[in-house]
């Protein structure tokens, strides 16, 4: 178990430092987050303006109204997430890469971005009118707008540095010449823009992001959202815990963007009144994967039952401490004081809870048990069975969190037994000892 | 007055670490500014600091802060079970150490 353990942390360890050194998940990261805010506000009105039940009570025209007036929140921010997420990453990989504006390298990022994109709308009858179409700029986009914040800044930066210009005479003075060679850089990634738009148009899909979400996007979206990645995703999350480190922040970086999308499209379904075509979502990995209090409640409540019948103060205590941010998914006090880090009889129930409550929310949603989650991003300390209620506008998604409690607890509460008797045998844990000191 | 930066992924549990911390420097009637903040806030806060301390789940980037601000002022690891304990007055003297120690 040791050996393995140990064999864990040199293939993990390493990866995690890597990842987080590296300039460009921190972009993406950074990317996305920019549009967290607005998208949150977003699709939360969204999805509590199409509960169901609401246009029996008040009508549907009311509710047509009401959505209308809300929907502004949602088509301005989730169906051109992928703005966003190109000026999010051009900022911050600018940022990181240094010796530019951050903002003119978001900036060209942009307009690189923009300038691949389709801009004339078929209306039918032969007609077209000029204009963006929103899904070059939304869902479907992002892994361009993803290329185009790295390349856009690489490109500018490298027009920057090598200070690409025009000689004028060395009788114009200084300031003149600066006035001509500013928008060089400009100038040299909209013409690769150019470039990369007419070579796009040559191939079958037309444009580039037709081209990238055919063959890169679809393919990886479809492995990235499936059941077993899923539980991988999950099992992942909490291996990086058990060696300590901030499991969400490392597995994020990578699935965030097909989660985004996913999540997307069905806000906009939503929105527009359709079915949800994503079962698996930010709003299911949340509610039924990712989110701390599948760790912090099971293994609180099976402290305070063990602790309640055995004496095992060290634990009431660490339960006491870790109580109030458990319920808000903040398990830190359980995880280094418990600990749940590095110890060996934690492990088991760490991997096989991801296992069950993703194997449940997946099969509640297939059998129709559970509608799709709406795709709704909520902070991460929102609490057990509100989480569910809210993401899944399901009261059923709440209750089924709440059940599975049960068994959780009843896992860990095997598991803290056996972890009790080996310390006790090992003398790792003292009663007299823990009373001698209590009492001084 | 002793200025100690903590950081974690969100600053949510280091947050709760500053209450303890604050709780144990009343105690001890000392004036102390401690303040927690996410990781990628750091950068805003430089210069702001005397000490900065990370949560040991965010261990992996002391190395990256040690190189940005480790010749300035001294930056380390809460150590774990002082963390999961939030124990305020442990990790008071820890920060309060690391600055005397500093440059040593």
């Amino acid at each position: 178990m040791n050996g393995f353990i140990e064999l864990l942390q040199k293939v993990l360890m390493p990866i995690a430092a890597k990842m987080n050194a590296s300039k460009y998940i921190r972009a993406m990261r950074d990317g996305f987050v920019l549009s967290l805010a607005y998208t949150m506000v977003g699709s939360i009105l969204t999805s509590i303006f199409s509960i169901p039940a609401l246009a029996d009570w008040f009508g549907a025209e009311t509710m047509g109204a009401i959505q209308a007036f809300v929907n502004p929140t949602t088509v301005m921010t989730n169906s051109i997430i992928s703005i966003f997420v190109v000026v999010g990453i051009g900022y911050s990989f600018a940022n990181q890469e240094g010796g530019i504006n951050p903002l003119h390298g978001a900036a060209t990022a942009l307009v690189m971005f923009l300038m691949t994109c389709p801009y004339t709308i078929d209306v039918g009858d032969g007609k077209t009118i000029t204009g963006l179409d929103f899904s070059y700029v939304g869902a479907k986009a992002i892994f361009t707008a993803i290329f185009f914040g790295f390349v856009g800044v690489k490109i500018y930066k490298w027009a920057v540095t090598h200070k690409l210009s025009i000689k004028l005479p060395d009788s114009v003075p200084a300031s003149i010449q600066d006035s001509f060679t500013s928008f060089l850089p400009a100038g040299m990634a909209m013409l690769i823009a150019l470039v990369i738009r007419f070579l796009f148009g040559l191939t079958p899909q037309g444009n580039m992001t037709d081209f990238i979400f055919y063959w890169v996007q679809r393919p990886l979206s479809g492995i990235a959202l499936s059941y077993p990645a899923m539980l991988l995703m999950g099992m992942l999350n909490n291996l990086f815990w058990f060696f300590g480190l901030h499991g969400q922040t490392m597995v994020s970086s990578v699935w965030r963007p097909f989660l985004t999308q996913a999540s997307t499209e069905n806000i906009e379904a939503l929105a527009a009144g359709q079915a949800l075509p994503n079962l698996i979502n930010n709003g299911f990995s949340g509610s039924f994967i990712m989110y701390g209090f599948w760790i912090s409640v099971p293994l609180l409540i099976a402290l305070f039952l063990y602790t309640k019948r055995h004496k095992r103060n060290d634990w009431h205590d660490v339960a006491k401490i870790g109580l109030a941010p458990g319920l808000f998914n903040i398990y830190e006090p359980l995880m280094f004081g418990f600990p749940l880090v590095l110890n060996p009889f934690a492990l088991i129930p760490m991997l096989l809870t991801p296992i069950i409550s993703c194997t449940v929310g997946y099969f509640a949603c297939l059998f129709g048990i559970l509608p799709y989650a709406t795709g709704v991003g909520l902070p991460i300390t929102t609490p057990v069975v509100i989480s569910g209620l809210l993401q899944f506008n399901s009261v059923t998604a709440g209750l089924i969190q709440l059940v599975l409690m049960i068994p959780l607890t009843a896992m860990w509460y095997l598991f803290l037994g056996i972890q009790d008797r080996s310390e006790r045998q090992s003398g790792v844990y003292k009663e007299e000892e823990e009373e001698s000191n209590a009492a001084k | 007055m002793t200025r100690i930066l903590l950081s974690c992924a969100l600053g949510m549990s280091t947050g709760m670490l500053m209450e303890r911390m604050r709780d144990a420097a009343k105690e001890q009637s000392k004036e102390i500014k401690v303040w927690a903040v996410d990781t990628g806030s750091i950068a805003a806060n430089e210069g702001e600091f005397d000490v900065l301390l990370l949560g040991p789940q965010v261990s992996y980037l002391l190395s990256d802060m040690q190189k940005k601000y480790g010749d300035k002022v001294p930056v380390s690891g809460i150590k774990p079970i002082d963390y999961g304990r939030m124990n305020g007055a442990a990790v008071l003297a820890y920060a309060e150490e690391l600055i005397a120690n500093f440059g040593k």
